[in-house]
Parts: C-alpha cells; structure tokens; sequence
C-alpha cells in the first residue's frame, strides 16, 4: 500500500490504519493536554475531524484511560518511579522461573 | 571529523579517536540513562562506565546494522536495565510489594487502603508490562519521565516520527487492553 509523505501508518492487533498529518496533529494536541493533566472533550476534539472518528476515537479514548491510571499514579505514589516496579517485575518473573 | 572516521582511527589506535567520541556521546549517554529513571548521582559514573564499554568493543559495531548513536544508546538502555534489577535487590524497596500479613499489620491507613494501593499499581504496571516492547519504552518516557517527542526520539535512537507513531500505536493498545481486563472483571 503507498502512503503519502504526511501520512502515517499505526497498525494494532493486525489492523493497520493511516493517519494524516491533521490526526497527527490533532491527537498529538489531545495527548499533551491529557498528559498537562487537563481533560479535554474527547467528543469536542473528535468532531473537529469528522470522518477521522474511526482512526482517532481508539488513540483518545486510550490516552484518556491510560492518562488517568498515571495520573492517580503519581497522585497517590510521588516520588515512586515507575522503572522500580518494572524492575521488580521481571526479577519475580525470573525468580519464578528458577 | 565523524563518527565512522572516529571509530576507524579509534581501532587503528590513533589517539585523541576514542577521546573525541567521550566528548562527543557523553551528555547524550547521561541524558539516556536519567531519562530511564537513573538517578543524576549514579548517572556521571555510569555514562563514564558506559563509554568505556564501547571503546573496548568498537570492534563490534557493524555500520551496516546501526548507526552508531544507536548502538551507544543500546549499551546505556542495557547499563540503565542493570542498574534497576540490582535496585530491585534493594530490601527498601522491597516494602512497596506488602503481603496480606504486611497489608494487616499496617497501622499507618488499615488494610483496604493498602490492598487498594497494590491493585492501582499492579493495573498500571501490569498496563505497561503487556505493551510490546517498542512501545512500551515510548509510552513510559512519554507519560511517566514526561519527555518531548524529540527527547525521546534521541534517547531512543528513533526517528521523531517512528516515536509519533508508536505513541498512538501504544495509546491504542492501551485501550484494547483495558477493555479485555474490564471485560475479564465483568465476567468474574
């Protein structure tokens, strides 16, 4: 398939979608604000493409839910760093296996 | 001069050659190591150490399988990795995963609340965990180190685009995965 020099491809679970440089923009946009901890209107942000809905609800509606489990994250554990848990993780996933 | 010309006089062992590429990598290599959680303390020595490594195996590096900031960046990812298993054998750090009997004993916020606290950080790290590996590094940076696209393009070694695309390509998995776990919750 060609896609064209502002296109992206984002491709999950075997399904492949391209995003023009307007979806690039518009949920790089949504990301930062999700992650300043703002929440913008994922309905508002999406009518601003329409016919983008398909390609750009998934990515929003996931940056919503991941964006507010990292928020509480940081809320309820400042100062904890989430690489100590990664860590930790793969050395019980080892331990278990020895 | 650039860095395959550095490299081939590093390994014809002119001098200055591996020096130059001290100077040249050092920052880059400090900023790598701090952006996946080093602390600046333990960064100084690490990227000395890091640098090091690489001098004594430029023999290895092949320029037609990276470039060569990308198989720098490899050894600080590696050194980073190491750093945080032996973090994990730290006994402080250890009480963050309280058993049942810890959970109990708490006089501090009673019982719920500390179950309540190791589920909310299993379903983030659990999140993490189950993203595929080049997306994960992106989604972490991005969303816990809070870096710019470009900042993690460069410790990553990736193009800003490559990183653009993997943070959706995440935030989509992401939300696949967290309607399965809704999914299982429901079912149970």
């Amino acid at each position: 398939m060609e896609h064209g020099r502002n296109e992206a491809v984002v491709s999950s679970a075997g399904e492949a979608c391209i995003l023009s440089e307007a979806e690039q923009a518009l949920s790089d946009e949504f990301l930062e604000q999700v992650r300043a901890g703002a929440k913008p209107d994922l309905e508002q942000y999406l009518s601003r493409l329409p016919g983008s809905e398909a390609r750009l609800r998934p990515i929003l509606e996931g940056a919503v839910l991941f964006g507010a489990e990292v928020a509480r994250f940081k809320r309820e554990h400042p100062g904890t760093s989430i690489f100590e848990w990664l860590g930790r993780a793969r050395k019980r996933k080892r331990d278990r296996r020895t | 001069m650039d860095d395959a010309q550095l490299v081939a006089g590093a390994l014809a062992g002119k001098a200055g050659c591996c020096d130059a590429l001290y100077m040249r990598y050092r920052s880059q290599v400090w900023s790598a190591v701090t952006a996946m959680g080093v602390p600046e303390s333990a960064a100084d020595d690490m990227a000395q150490e890091i640098l090091a490594a690489v001098c004594l195996k430029l023999a290895q590096f092949d320029p037609t399988q990276a470039l060569f900031s990308t198989w720098v960046i490899g050894f600080a990812k590696k050194a980073a990795a190491k750093y945080w298993r032996a973090q994990a054998r730290h006994p402080a750090l250890q009480s963050l995963d309280a058993t049942p009997e810890e959970c109990m004993a708490s006089d501090e916020s009673g019982p719920a609340a500390v179950y309540e606290r190791k589920l909310l950080r299993q379903s983030v790290r659990d999140l993490v965990c189950r993203l595929r590996p080049k997306l994960r590094e992106p989604v972490i940076l991005y969303w816990f180190k809070e870096l710019t696209v470009a900042e993690i393009a460069r410790v990553l070694g990736r193009p800003d685009s490559t990183v653009r695309d993997q943070l959706k390509e995440g935030m989509r998995d992401l939300r696949t995965l967290a309607a399965g776990e809704a999914a299982l919750a429901g079912a149970r």
